[in-house]
């Protein structure tokens, strides 16, 4: 893109300002405050818009309009850009095209080339403010983007790769720290190594103590054979001790069972008491068993016997109470069983029915009575209202109403008829008689006349001209006969099938015009009928033909209402002939409920009779109602039973009487053969019983002393035995009296073996302990276990540890390695601009991968320095060759903007400035370069260099920007 | 006379798992597993009426101490005793000869070799069917080469019972070195080896072999796959041997590619699938690592900080879930080794310097060296040494640290996010 004019309506100091560029190289040369600074805002605020309305960039003019245009070629077209001051601050943008046409605004954008405000201000339009700072520069997305390409790849990352790995393996390992993992793990191993070292060679301390342990064992076996010899000893001594103390003791034993021997047979035979022989204790015993077995019988006796009696005079006075003729043994013959209940009941049931029945009937007598009198109210009633409705002829009524229906009908009818007869005759004046035929254009005989004429013509001249000629005018005439006669044929049959179409449009419209004056005549016809129809009706509804019609809808309300007094009067009629057979049919059930009536009640009096005689014959009052007599039947049933039961009671008891009285004999019988003084047989049981119980208890004595004596004797012959026994040991029995000192000894010497004894099962107790703890103590395999797994985990950690810190190795030898070989393409040409800007004073410009926003030069004898470390000027230098770096790199991708350049070189040395002004001209060739200068010698430079120098003044005309 | 006998070597009695956690229901389980196998073995012995039973070296670890361990040998020797079965047995670099040797008090049928090379007969019936003969090591360093004193003293079949490096694996302590054609050279019939843990056979001959058996229950992640001793039935000179696994516990490495996973439930599954079939339930437990590797869609979401430590605590909830349970040993993540540096490299920038870095560091001790001390490594050695643990300095942990490296820079295949 280039600019091919600027014209500038206001802005700032400038007004009505127009210059045509040059494609290559422009200066704007002019004095200080001459307006170069406006033009180059001027130039950035039309693309890219004004500054905010309180910005000093903004450049508002003192008055008029504000803003210009500029005029832009690209590769394709060319239009015109105009930015006016307006009610937004960056101003109303127009696009134009050459020819006036208004375009759209992202025609700007496209002719940019996505190139935003800030690149440009950075990169294609810069002073020496922008030109002063690298920071912002490299900031910049497209920028910083280009700066580090391809050719930085991964670079960027760097930083955070290297921080990354270092926090990563200090996480794992540090020198002197001990919370990193690998530390901690070190830390834990030797722990786990110090337990295992204090554990010691358990082997060789199991086998040691697996000797110990036999040794002791061997000691304890030793022990154990003296403390038995010891024990034999004293358990001997201890032995014959017990057999002196024993002995002493059976004498005495022996003694005493002599003199207890002694007393047994003595109180033997001082015992006495009652003789009884067993049988006769049997016999004594089963006496006042039986008697005993009915003693609660025999005290009961006499009660139940009174309580029996009692009983059956209740049963009497019940009995009397029921009826005078009333008694027991009346009551036990007599016939009360379940027959009589059955035809008590039996004519109870008939007497209910016969009763219900009897009840029934008299209310439908009562009922049809009530139908009856109702029945002949209604009938009167229904002939009083038809008396009062007049009496009409329903079929005349009706044949009226249908008179005035086809009345109405007919007479509309008549009126839609005559309607169709105008329309009809209207149609039959619409079809007009058919215009005459098509007539023949071109007949035959003309055509034949002048082709006779052409002929006649040929030969006339064959005749004056000679034959050539004449052949000729022959050859026409036949032509020309020829052509005549085609043409001749072609209207003939042209005309034929005219003629055709003719006539059938003709046959057509005939068939028309009869059709309706056929429907015409059918309609007249029809009219005829109808007037006559009307003239019936009229009659037939008794109104005259022409009545109008509010007379027509009176007859028809007055047909109406007369129809429904007809109606009602018939309806009304045959609910009073209805009525009447209903009254009739009530009469006739009245008669037939009273016979009925009187049938049920002549029953009821023969089922009345019945029970009478059946209460007679069983000895009941005549006046009992079947229910009272099935009560009364019910009670003497009860007390038949009643009396049946005593009368067993009775039975029984007497049986249980017999049995006490014979017990008692039996019992006072015993008591006297055994010379007891009772006298009641109660007494005597009594008395039996303590006879026997004396017996018993003086035949338990006597076997007690005989078991006695006989153990005694047993016991004594032991005794012998064991003095006999004893005898053996003479030395201890015949001393009398027992070393004590040797016993004390014995003693003394087992407890001290003892002592020994526990004292080595401890010792082995404690080793066999330690023993089977080590044989099943899985401390040591789990710490060996441990600090294998503590060894894996080191040697993993150790590995990754190994790797992080070879990668940060890698990467620190690949950084070096980088930024001496491999910076990016614009860092490449920038630094040879920068190279030729300075004279090779300085040999490469370079950044560091790690800090991509901070330059750095290398001089010719390769120290390097930061661009702050270098002059202003040369630092601007090394700024702008990056700059031009960036252009270059931009028109390689397309992106050939034109760059302005506002008084940058000012603090460039003469050299170079013309080494920069040098490097503008060459980018010129390529992209537009537009520089302002109040620098002679800078204007010199570049007009040497062909570049046009346009001046400043004369910008107080006023210029006319066309309006939008 | 034909003969059977088994060959077990590398008890290593009671000693600890790698890669299992300290505490938790299961260390029970794999704190038992190598003496479940050693009973198994004598089962096996017992159940196949064996004539002897060999065990070359490596019984149990001296370092461990256990008291357990001396003694389960003993009783499991004592069932071989009760029924007539004879046992051979040489001390290892583990278990060298010790002063509770004579302690345990071993059946009058084990015979244990001494530090000098001896040889035994072994008569059945009043004859001798084969001669064995054995050394062990008197302690744990034995450099030089054991297998010379070994020679042939008749024509019965004869055993050479020895702990010893064969082909010097880097993995295992390069001790009693010697070669394949050492052991050929001395004319035995058969080399029952102890030593080395994985299953291997060395032909020797015609008929001759020497046979590691590895030992019989696998006790970290560098031990996976079934874990036995070899029975072997002889006749004549010639040998037939059958290998029976006897692990109660097993040890799997399952590498999952994270390519064309999208979703944590789809890594899920593809372990769960990967996992089922071997996981069997004839073992009382399984451990597994699970090693992740490609570059899926879901290696962006693994990088994430505590992502990856997230994901292994829910697998290992889960699994440990599983009947029988595994025991999730660790989670690799694996995925780093997947860039392609060649690209990273060709497309310029600080990627590219970093893989020349790496190359260089990989070709060159002394650049490795430079970054060993500029990443002050050295200290942490020398912390480590208390624990013995070293750390490896191979090619791969340059390869892995380029990988952290270039996920830290977020560089991929030569494009930047």
């Amino acid at each position: 893109m280039k600019i091919e004019r600027l014209r500038i309506a206001g802005f700032g100091q400038l007004r009505g300002f127009d210059r045509c560029l040059n494609p290559g190289l422009n200066v704007f040369y002019g004095p200080n405050e001459a307006g170069k600074s406006t033009v180059f805002a001027f130039v950035r605020a039309v693309l890219f818009g004004f500054h905010k309305r309180t910005d000093p960039a903004r450049y508002p003019p003192d008055g008029g309009r504000y803003g210009g245009e500029l005029w832009l070629r690209t590769p394709n077209d060319s239009f015109c850009v105009q930015r006016i001051g307006g009610r937004r601050s960056e101003g109303e943008l127009t696009i134009r095209s050459e020819s006036g046409d208004r375009l759209v605004p992202s025609r700007l954008r496209d002719a940019l080339n996505g190139v935003s405000r800030e690149l440009f201000f950075q990169v294609f339009a810069f002073g020496l403010d922008e030109l002063a700072s690298f920071e912002a520069l490299a900031a910049h997305g497209s920028v910083s983007e280009a700066l580090f390409a391809a050719g930085m790849q991964g670079a960027r990352r760097l930083p955070l790769a290297v921080e990354a790995l270092e926090k990563s393996a200090d996480e794992l390992f540090t020198v002197r720290g001990a919370k990193a993992q690998i530390n901690r793990l070190l830390a834990e191993m030797q722990e786990v190594q110090g337990r295992l070292r204090s554990k010691g060679d358990r082997p060789r301390l199991y086998f040691e103590q697996l000797s110990a342990l036999q040794s002791l064992d061997a000691e304890l076996e030793a022990l154990e054979n003296i403390r038995r010899e010891g024990l034999r000893e004293r358990d001997a001594t201890v032995r014959a001790e017990q057999v002196r103390v024993q002995r002493k003791r059976l004498d005495r034993e022996q003694r005493e069972l002599e003199e207890e021997r002694s007393a047994l047979s003595r109180a033997l035979g001082e015992l006495e008491g009652p003789t009884v022989s067993p049988e006769q204790a049997a016999e004594l015993r089963s006496a006042v068993a039986s008697f005993n077995a009915r003693l609660e019988q025999f005290r009961s006796l006499p009660g139940r016997l009174r309580s029996l009696a009692e009983k059956r005079r209740s049963l009497q006075l019940n009995l009397e109470a029921l009826g005078p003729d009333l008694s027991p043994a009346r009551v036990l013959e007599g016939d009360y069983g379940i027959g009589l209940k059955s035809a008590l009941e039996t004519l109870r049931e008939e007497m209910a029915a016969a009763t219900k029945e009897v009840d029934r009937a008299g209310q439908s007598l009562r009922l049809a009575q009530v139908a009856r009198g109702r029945a002949e109210l209604d009938s009167q009633a229904a002939a009083a209202e038809v008396e009062s409705i007049p009496q009409y002829s329903a079929s005349a009524l009706r044949r009226r109403q249908r008179a005035l229906a086809q009345l109405e009908d007919t007479r509309a009818r008549l009126l839609r008829s005559r309607q169709l007869q105008r329309e009809k005759v209207d149609s039959l004046e619409a079809l007009s008689p058919m215009p005459a035929g098509p007539r023949e254009v071109f007949p035959l005989l003309p055509a034949m006349a002048l082709a006779g004429l052409l002929l006649g013509l040929s030969v006339t001249s064959y005749l004056l001209v000679g034959f050539e000629i004449a052949s000729w005018i022959g050859m026409g005439a036949l032509c020309t006969s020829a052509l005549v006669l085609w043409i001749q044929r072609r209207a003939a049959l042209a005309f034929r099938q005219d003629r055709a179409d003719h006539r059938l449009r003709q046959e057509a419209h005939e068939k028309a015009r009869r059709n309706v004056s056929c429907d015409l005549a059918g309609l007249e016809q029809n009219e005829k009928e109808l007037t006559a129809v009307l003239f019936a009706a009229a009659q037939e509804a008794e109104v005259p033909p022409d009545a109008d019609v509010s007379r027509l809808k009176a007859s028809a309300e007055e047909v109406l209402i007369h129809l429904g007094e007809a109606d009602r009067r018939d309806r009304l009629v045959q609910e009073l002939k209805g009525k009447a057979a209903y009254l009739q049919a009530c009469a006739a059930e009245e008669r037939r409920t009273e016979s009925e009536a009187r049938v049920v009640e002549t029953a009821a009096s023969s089922i009345a009779q019945r029970l009478a005689a059946c209460l007679r014959e069983q000895g009941f009052p005549e006046s009992l109602s079947a229910d009272r007599a099935l009560q009364l039947w019910s009670e003497i049933s009860h007390l038949r039973s009643r009396i049946e039961e005593v009368g067993v009671e009775e039975l029984a008891l007497a049986a249980e009487q017999e049995g006490c009285v014979r017990v008692a004999d039996r019992c006072l019988e015993a008591a006297r053969q055994m010379s007891l003084r009772a006298t009641d047989a109660e007494g005597a049981a009594i008395e039996i019983q303590e006879l026997l119980a004396q017996v018993e208890k003086v035949e338990h004595e006597r076997r007690r002393l005989t078991v006695q004596t006989e153990s005694n004797a047993v016991q004594l012959a032991h005794l012998d035995k064991a003095a006999q026994d004893l005898g053996g040991s003479a030395t201890v029995s015949a001393g009398g009296s027992l070393p004590d000192e040797l016993l004390t000894a014995l003693e003394r010497h087992l407890a001290e073996l003892d002592e020994r004894r526990r004292g080595l099962l401890e010792q082995k107790g404690g080793i066999r302990k330690q023993l089977e703890a080590w044989e099943n103590d899985a401390e040591m395999a789990l710490l060996r276990v441990k600090e294998e797994s503590i060894r894996a985990k080191l040697l993993e950690l150790a590995r990754e540890y190994a790797i992080q810190r070879l990668a940060l190795g890698l990467l620190e030898v690949a950084r070096r390695r980088y930024e001496r070989e491999q910076q990016p393409g614009v860092i490449r040409l920038a630094s040879q601009i920068f190279r030729d800007l300075t004279g090779g004073r300085y040999s490469r410009a370079f950044l560091l991968a790690e800090s991509p926003k901070m330059l750095w030069v290398a001089d010719a004898q390769g120290r390097e320095w930061t661009a702050e470390q270098l002059s202003r000027g040369t630092r601007e230098q090394l700024y702008l060759a990056f700059r031009l770096a960036l252009i270059q790199g931009f028109a390689e991708s397309g992106r050939k903007l034109p760059v302005l350049l506002d008084d940058i070189l000012v603090n460039f040395d003469p050299d170079r400035m013309s080494s920069a002004v040098k490097a503008f001209a060459r980018l010129a060739r390529e992209q537009q370069v537009i520089a302002f200068t109040c620098h002679p010698s800078l204007r010199d430079a570049f007009q040497r260099h062909g570049a046009q120098v346009l001046g400043l003044e004369g910008s107080d005309l006023p210029l006319r920007v066309e309006s939008a | 006379m034909p003969f059977r006998f088994v060959h077990a070597a590398d008890l290593h009695l009671d000693s600890p798992f790698r890669g299992i956690p300290a505490e938790g229901a299961l260390l029970k389980t794999f704190q038992g597993a190598t003496f479940g196998a050693f009973s198994r073995i004598v089962d096996l012995c017992l159940r196949e009426r064996v004539d002897f039973l060999i065990l070359a070296g490596d019984l149990f670890d001296a370092k461990d101490r256990s008291i357990r361990a001396r003694l389960a040998l003993r009783q499991e020797l004592c069932r071989l005793d009760g029924a007539g079965i004879h046992s051979f047995i040489v001390h290892g670099n583990h278990d060298p000869l010790g002063e509770d040797s004579p302690a345990l008090k071993l059946p009058s049928t084990v015979k244990v070799f001494g530090a000098s090379w001896e040889e035994v007969p072994f008569v059945r019936g009043g004859e001798v069917i084969c001669r064995l003969q054995g050394i062990s090591y008197p302690q744990e360093r034995v450099t030089e080469n054991l297998c010379r004193s070994f020679r042939r003293m008749g024509a019965e079949f004869t055993i050479g019972i020895l702990h010893a490096n064969v082909g010097s694996h880097a993995e295992h302590a390069d001790y009693a070195p010697c070669t394949v054609e050492d052991l050929a050279s001395r004319n035995l019939d058969y080399w029952a080896l102890g030593h080395v843990h994985n299953r291997a056979e060395h032909p020797l001959g015609p008929s001759a072999v020497a046979v590691y058996p590895g030992n019989p229950q696998g006790r970290h992640i560098k031990e996976t796959g079934e874990r036995g001793c070899v029975l072997v039935e002889v006749d004549g000179q010639r040998s037939q041997r059958q290998f029976i696994p006897l692990d109660l516990v097993r040890w799997h490495r399952l590498d999952v590619d994270l390519g064309g996973i999208d979703a944590l439930e789809g890594l899920e599954s593809a372990i769960e699938e990967r996992l089922a079939p071997l996981a069997g339930s004839a073992h009382r437990a399984h451990a597994v690592r699970i090693a992740l590797s490609g570059r899926g869609p879901l290696h962006r979401e693994l990088a994430r900080p505590g992502a990856r430590t997230s994901l292994e605590e829910h697998l290992r909830a889960c699994l440990l879930l599983r009947d029988p349970p595994i025991v999730l040993e660790a989670l690799e993540d694996a995925t780093r080794a997947q860039l392609d540096f060649n690209e990273i490299q060709s497309s310029g920038g600080l990627g590219a310097a970093l893989v020349a870095a790496a190359k260089s560091a990989r070709l060159d001790a002394g650049s490795l060296e430079a970054l060993w001390e500029a990443g002050e490594l050295c200290r942490l050695e020398s912390a480590l040494r208390v624990a013995s643990v070293s750390i490896p300095r191979d090619s791969a942990l340059v390869t892995h640290a380029l990988g952290a490296a270039l996920d830290h820079l977020q560089v991929e295949a030569g494009v930047e996010d």
